[in-house]
């Protein structure tokens, strides 16, 4: 599996360039559970892929700063960049949500399940 | 509670994070330079915020390495939500009750970023004239930064530095490397990641960052 973060170049020319937002569900082990059509486009397989393994590098991180926090298990997160948002929703029974989003439409999507 | 680390310009950031302090729902704020804790009013002792920015710094620095620039993070455990908001190598964290909406803070926070008068931490740059490129190849800075990024998010930075330098001396590379070299270094350097799925991703992102 692809284990790399989007590069600027793909990210002006990626699902979002074809739709508003994306929707990817995931099982425990990381398989498409349910995505939205654009994600099975075969010209967009390579960033749905990287969409994934961003949720599993992400997870890494923050379960570190869980860890300082001693705040428990990771819910969900919120990734705001320039002209994107991407939201992750860790479930406690190891699914996972991916939604990426075109333009900022504001913080905590997956706050209260 | 602990106070700024430094009087000035720490002395008032500390102020501003105190004001943000009283605001509903906040349980904590870390103001950081890079690395380095500039005020914070976390309930924990200044070694304890040191990791967590540490983290904070991982984390972001993760994405900056690959030219995403990251505004704002947030995100929740079972027990607190974090915020975290970007502005240059400035991050100001912010600790939140589970049930805080972020969207009140956000503005606040990215207001009190944009009006401190902090000094980005100097990185530490190359002082000597800049290397000629190879061409088709990339300055033996690049490519440190490159493989300390990649590197780095498996198994921290530090430890990521102490891997990258050993090939580098050995290849003696001056300046400046021949994409074959690059290559062979950077493929030599993350065979010592243990875990066999993140190396192949991880050589799969060194590729690709190669031929970009």
């Amino acid at each position: 599996m692809a284990w790399r973060l989007l590069t600027n170049r793909w990210m002006t020319k990626g699902l979002l360039e074809v739709a508003h937002s994306v929707e990817i569900r995931l099982d425990p082990n990381r398989e498409i559970l349910s995505a939205s059509d654009e994600v099975f486009r075969p010209e967009h397989q390579e960033e749905a892929r990287t969409l994934i393994s961003e949720s599993e590098i992400l997870s890494d991180y923050l379960d570190a700063v869980g860890y300082h926090l001693k705040a428990g298990d990771l819910r969900f997160a919120t990734v705001t960049e320039a002209e994107r948002e991407t939201a992750f929703q860790y479930d406690a029974d190891g699914k996972r949500t991916i939604r990426l989003t075109r333009a900022h439409q504001g913080l905590g999507q997956f706050s209260k399940p | 509670m602990t106070g700024a680390a430094s009087p000035t310009p720490g002395g008032q950031a500390a102020d501003w994070l105190r004001d943000l302090h009283n605001q509903p729902g906040v349980d904590g704020t870390c103001l950081q330079a890079g690395g380095r804790v500039v005020a914070h009013d976390l309930p924990f002792s200044d070694e304890r915020a040191g990791d967590l920015a540490a983290c904070i710094e991982r984390l972001c620095e993760s994405y900056i390495a690959v030219g995403r620039r990251v505004w704002q993070v947030f995100f929740g455990f079972e027990r607190i939500s974090v915020l975290v908001v970007t502005r240059d190598s400035l991050r100001l964290t912010i600790l939140l009750r589970p049930d805080t909406d972020p969207a009140k803070l956000t503005s606040r926070a990215t207001r009190l970023l944009l009006d401190l008068n902090i000094a980005p931490p100097t990185r530490t740059e190359p002082t000597a004239e800049a290397p000629v490129t190879a061409p088709g190849g990339m300055s033996r800075a690049d490519f440190e930064k490159l493989l300390t990024g990649l590197v780095g998010r498996v198994i921290g930075y530090a430890q990521a530095a102490k891997i990258v330098q050993p090939p580098l001396q050995r290849a003696g590379t001056n300046g400046s490397m021949t994409k074959a070299d690059a290559r062979r270094i950077g493929l030599e350097i993350l065979e010592a990641i243990p875990n066999r799925s993140k190396r192949a991703a991880l050589v799969s992102e060194f590729l690709h960052s190669l031929d970009a």
